[in-house]
C-alpha cells in the first residue's frame, strides 16, 4: 500500500494545503461577502452592499462593515443600514455541519436612510404590496359628507323671505295699491257727479218751469250724493283702520314663524361612528396601512410556506435526507442571540433602539423556538418593540406588540373637508399595538391616546356667519383626552378595518348642542330680521295711506262744499207750489 | 494527411495510457467511476478525489471516467435512491448510523442522503468488476501495441524493418 502513495506528490499539496488554510482568513472574508450579498439580493430583492468583511478562523468570528439593503419599493432608499455586524460562530457545530451564531451585534442600525445610487436590480421584479381595498368604511365618509352638506344648506338658505308674517306683510303691500286705485276711482266718479249735478241744478234753475222734475228730484239726488260723499269720507278716515286685521294676521303669523324657523333649522343628530369615520379615517390610513406591510414584509422574508418544504428544496436536489433514530435532526443555521443598536424616526423624533433578535432559523420547526425581536428605545420616547415570528407549528404565527409610551405627535387636522376640520395642537400620546397574523388571518387592535388636546374647530365659509366654529369650540372645550381604537381583521391581502375613538361622539355631543344653540340664535336673528321688514313695510304702507288720505281728503271736501252751496242756494229743498211760484211771478203777470 | 488528423487524438491517449501499468489504468479508472457516480459537494466525494490524486493510480484515466460517470450517473438515481434508502432505513443499523453521525465532521460526509449511499454501495459493488475489465482491456491493448507500432513503421518506412526494434521504438 505505502508503495501505491505518491509522497512526493502528496507532501507538497500538503504542505500547500496549510499554506492555504492561513490565506483562508482573508480568502474567506471575500467569499463571505460575496454569500451575503447573493443570499441578501436574492431574499430581499434589491441591492445588498457590503464594505469590508473579515473572517477569524481562530476566533470563529466574523466582521461586516457598512451593510446597506436597499428598499424593493423606493430603490433610492435603503431598507436598512448597520455600520458594523460582528457574528460570534461555534466553532464545534461548524464540524457537524451547522452554522450556529452564538452572540452577534450589530451597530449603527438606521432604516429608512437615503441612497446615492438606485439599489433595484435590473431583472428582479420588485414586490409590491397590494393595495387594501375596501378595507375603509367609505360608506360612513359619505354619509358624513351628505350630512354636511345638508347643514351648509340649511344655514346658508334665507329663510325670512319664506316667513308667514312677511308674506301676508307683502299680500297686504301687493293689494293696497288695488285699493288704493278703487278709492281715487270712487273720488273721481263722486266728484264728476257732483260736478253733473251741479250743472243740472243751475240749468234747472234757469228754467225751473222746463226741469220742474229735475229739481223736484234735486233734494233727494242731493241727499243721496251728500249720503256717497260721507260714506266716501268715513272710509277715507277709516282707512288706517282696514289695515288693522292685516296687522292682526301678521303677528299671530310670527308664532307660525317662530315653529316653522324652528322645524327648519333642526338637524338630525349624526352617527358618532360616522363622524369618527369622518375625521379620523383618512388620517389613520397611512400609518395603518405602513402597519400592514411591515406584516406583509416580514411574510416575504420569513415566508409561511412549510419549513420542511423550504429545507428539501435548499438541500440536495439528488437524494432524500434520511433522520437516523436517535439522532435528532438540527437546522443548518441558527443566531441564538444579536444585539442591535441604531437609531430610527417616529413621529418625526430621532430615536435611539437597543434591541435583541434571537432565535433566527432557517428551519424553526428543528429549532423549535419562535424568532423573537426586542428592541427598546433610550430616548425620552419610551418605546418598547416585541415581535414573534413563529414558524415552528403547523400554521404560521407572527406576533407584534408596541408599546409607546410618550410620542410627541405634530399640529394634526382632521376631517375628510373643508366643511368641519378640527385642528389639534402637538400633543403627547400613548400607542399600544397588539397585532397577531395567524396563517392569513389578522387579528388585533391599535389604540391612541392623546393627552391634553387642544381641539380648534373650523367650518365651511357657509357657515361663518352662523358662528357654528364659535359654538363648537366652546363645546369642544371641554374635551381633554382622545382615545381612538383601530381594530383590524380580516386576511393579510384583504384587511378590515373598525375604527373607535371618543372624538366621534364627543364631537357628535358638542356639534348638537353648537347645532341647537346657534339654530335658537339663527332663528332670533331670522325673526329679528323678518320683524324689521315688516315693520318698515307697513310703515311705508302707513304712509302711504296718509298721503292718500291727504291728497283725496280735499277733493271729497271740495265735493262736499258744492254741495253745501247748492244746498244754501236751494234753502226750500222740494218742489215749488203754485202758490210760490206765482209769487215769484211779475206783478203785472197775466197769470199772478 | 489522416495522420496529421488522428496524431492528437493518439497523443491524448498515450499520455493517458502509456507511462502507467495495466493495473494502475485500471485502478484509476475504477476510482474515477466511484468518483463520478457519487453527487458531489461532500466529503465521500471530495475523499475520493484527493484518493485519486495522491495513489499511485492513472489520474487521467481516473478523470475521465469520473467525467464520463458525472454525465450518466444521474441516469441510476432512482436505483441509488432506493438503494440507499434500504440500507439507511435498516432498523439494525440506526443505533450505529446514528453514532457515526453524531462525530464531528461526519455529517460533511452526507452519508445520510440515499443517494450518496446508494451510488457508493453501487459504485464500490462494480469497482472490482470494472477495474478486472479495465485491466484486461489494458493488457490486450499494451500486448497489442507493439504490433500495431510495428505495422505503422514497415507502412512508412520499409527500408527500417530490419534496424532493432528498441531503435525503431525510441
Amino acid at each position: 500500500m505505502t508503495r501505491m502513495l505518491r509522497w512526493q506528490y502528496a507532501l507538497p499539496r500538503l504542505a500547500l494545503l496549510i499554506v492555504v488554510l492561513l490565506a483562508a482568513q482573508f480568502v474567506l472574508g471575500y467569499l463571505v461577502r460575496w454569500q451575503v450579498v447573493r443570499s441578501g439580493e436574492r431574499s430581499v430583492g434589491a441591492v445588498v452592499e457590503v464594505g469590508d468583511t473579515r473572517v477569524s478562523l481562530l476566533g470563529g468570528r466574523v466582521t461586516i462593515r457598512d451593510v446597506r439593503v436597499a428598499n424593493t419599493e423606493a430603490p433610492m432608499r435603503n431598507l436598512l443600514e448597520a455600520d458594523r455586524c460582528e457574528f460570534q460562530f461555534e466553532p464545534k457545530a461548524l464540524l457537524h455541519k451547522q452554522t450556529i451564531v452564538e452572540r452577534g451585534r450589530i451597530d449603527g442600525l438606521r432604516f429608512g436612510t437615503d441612497r446615492a445610487t438606485s439599489g433595484a436590480i435590473a431583472d428582479s421584479v420588485a414586490a409590491t404590496d397590494a393595495p387594501l381595498p375596501g378595507w375603509l368604511d367609505d360608506e360612513a365618509i359619505t354619509r358624513a359628507r351628505e350630512w354636511l352638506d345638508r347643514l351648509h344648506e340649511k344655514f346658508e338658505r334665507d329663510l325670512v323671505e319664506q316667513l308667514d308674517s312677511i308674506r301676508l306683510t307683502d299680500e297686504l303691500l301687493a293689494r293696497w295699491p288695488q285699493e288704493c286705485e278703487s278709492l281715487v276711482q270712487r273720488v273721481r266718479e263722486l266728484r264728476e257727479r257732483t260736478s253733473k249735478f251741479q250743472t243740472q241744478v243751475r240749468q234747472a234753475e234757469a228754467n225751473p218751469l222746463r226741469h220742474g222734475e229735475v229739481l223736484d228730484q234735486m233734494p233727494d239726488e242731493l241727499a243721496r250724493i251728500r249720503a256717497d260723499v260721507n260714506l266716501l269720507n268715513n272710509e277715507l278716515q277709516d282707512l288706517p283702520d282696514l289695515t288693522k286685521s292685516d296687522r292682526r294676521a301678521i303677528v299671530a303669523a310670527r308664532k307660525h314663524d317662530e315653529q316653522f324657523l324652528k322645524e327648519e333649522l333642526r338637524i338630525e343628530s349624526i352617527d358618532p361612528n360616522v363622524l369618527t369615520a369622518y375625521l379620523l379615517q383618512q388620517r389613520l390610513t397611512g400609518p395603518v396601512a405602513d402597519l400592514v406591510g411591515w406584516l406583509r414584509w416580514i411574510r416575504r422574508m420569513v415566508p409561511a410556506e412549510k419549513p420542511r418544504q423550504v429545507a428539501e428544496r435548499k438541500r440536495h436536489h439528488r437524494g432524500r435526507e434520511v433522520a437516523f433514530v436517535g439522532c435528532p435532526r438540527v437546522p443548518d443555521f441558527v443566531v441564538r442571540s444579536l444585539d442591535l443598536r441604531g437609531t430610527a424616526r417616529l413621529g418625526g423624533q430621532s430615536i435611539e433602539l437597543v434591541g435583541t433578535l434571537s432565535d433566527l432559523s432557517d428551519e424553526p420547526a428543528l429549532h423549535g423556538q419562535p424568532m423573537r425581536l426586542r428592541l427598546t428605545t433610550t430616548g425620552s420616547m419610551p418605546l418598547e418593540l416585541q415581535a414573534t415570528i413563529d414558524r415552528t407549528g403547523p400554521v404560521a404565527r407572527d406576533q407584534l406588540l408596541v408599546d409607546c409610551g410618550g410620542i410627541v405627535l405634530p399640529k394634526l387636522l382632521l376631517g375628510g373637508s373643508n366643511k368641519l376640520r378640527l385642528s389639534l395642537a402637538p400633543t403627547t400620546a400613548s400607542i399600544n399595538v397588539s397585532l397577531t397574523l395567524e396563517g392569513d388571518r389578522l387579528s388585533g387592535d391599535v389604540q391612541l391616546v392623546q393627552k391634553q388636546v387642544q381641539i380648534s374647530p373650523s367650518v365651511g365659509e357657509g357657515l361663518e356667519h352662523v358662528h357654528l366654529a364659535d359654538a363648537l369650540a366652546g363645546s369642544l372645550g371641554d374635551i381633554r383626552a382622545v382615545a381612538t381604537r383601530i381594530s383590524l381583521r380580516g386576511t393579510l391581502d384583504e384587511p378590515r378595518c373598525e375604527l373607535w375613538s371618543n372624538i366621534g361622539p364627543a364631537v357628535a355631543e358638542a356639534m348638537d348642542r353648537a347645532l341647537a344653540r346657534t339654530a335658537n340664535y339663527q332663528a332670533g336673528q331670522m325673526l329679528a330680521q323678518a320683524q324689521e321688514k315688516v315693520g318698515e313695510r307697513l310703515a311705508e304702507l302707513d304712509r302711504q295711506i296718509a298721503e292718500q288720505q291727504s291728497e283725496l281728503r280735499p277733493q271729497l271736501a271740495g265735493s262736499n262744499d258744492t254741495l253745501e252751496l247748492l244746498a244754501g242756494d236751494r234753502r226750500i229743498t222740494g218742489r215749488l207750489s203754485f202758490e210760490q211760484l206765482g209769487c215769484r211771478l211779475p206783478a203785472d203777470s197775466l197769470f199772478r | 494527411m489522416l495522420s496529421l488528423l488522428v496524431r492528437p487524438i493518439r497523443r491524448s491517449a498515450g499520455m493517458f495510457l502509456e507511462s502507467d501499468s495495466p493495473r494502475q489504468l485500471a485502478a484509476g479508472f475504477a476510482l474515477g467511476m466511484v468518483l463520478g457516480l457519487l453527487p458531489k459537494g461532500n466529503l465521500i466525494a471530495v475523499s475520493l478525489c484527493i484518493l485519486l490524486f495522491s495513489m499511485r493510480v492513472n489520474t487521467g484515466l481516473g478523470l475521465v471516467a469520473a467525467l464520463v460517470f458525472s454525465a450518466t450517473g444521474a441516469i441510476l438515481d432512482p436505483f441509488a435512491d432506493k438503494l440507499g434508502m434500504a440500507v439507511l432505513s435498516s432498523g439494525s443499523l440506526q443505533a450505529s448510523f446514528a453514532t457515526v453521525y453524531s462525530l464531528p465532521l461526519a455529517p460533511w460526509f452526507d452519508f445520510n442522503n440515499t443517494v450518496v449511499t446508494g451510488s457508493l454501495l453501487i459504485g464500490l459493488y462494480f469497482i472490482y468488476p470494472v477495474y478486472w475489465l479495465t485491466y484486461v482491456v489494458c493488457c490486450w491493448f499494451n500486448a497489442n501495441k507493439s504490433q500495431w507500432a510495428l505495422a505503422r513503421a514497415s507502412v512508412a518506412e520499409p527500408s527500417d524493418a530490419d534496424q532493432p526494434v528498441d531503435r525503431r521504438a525510441a
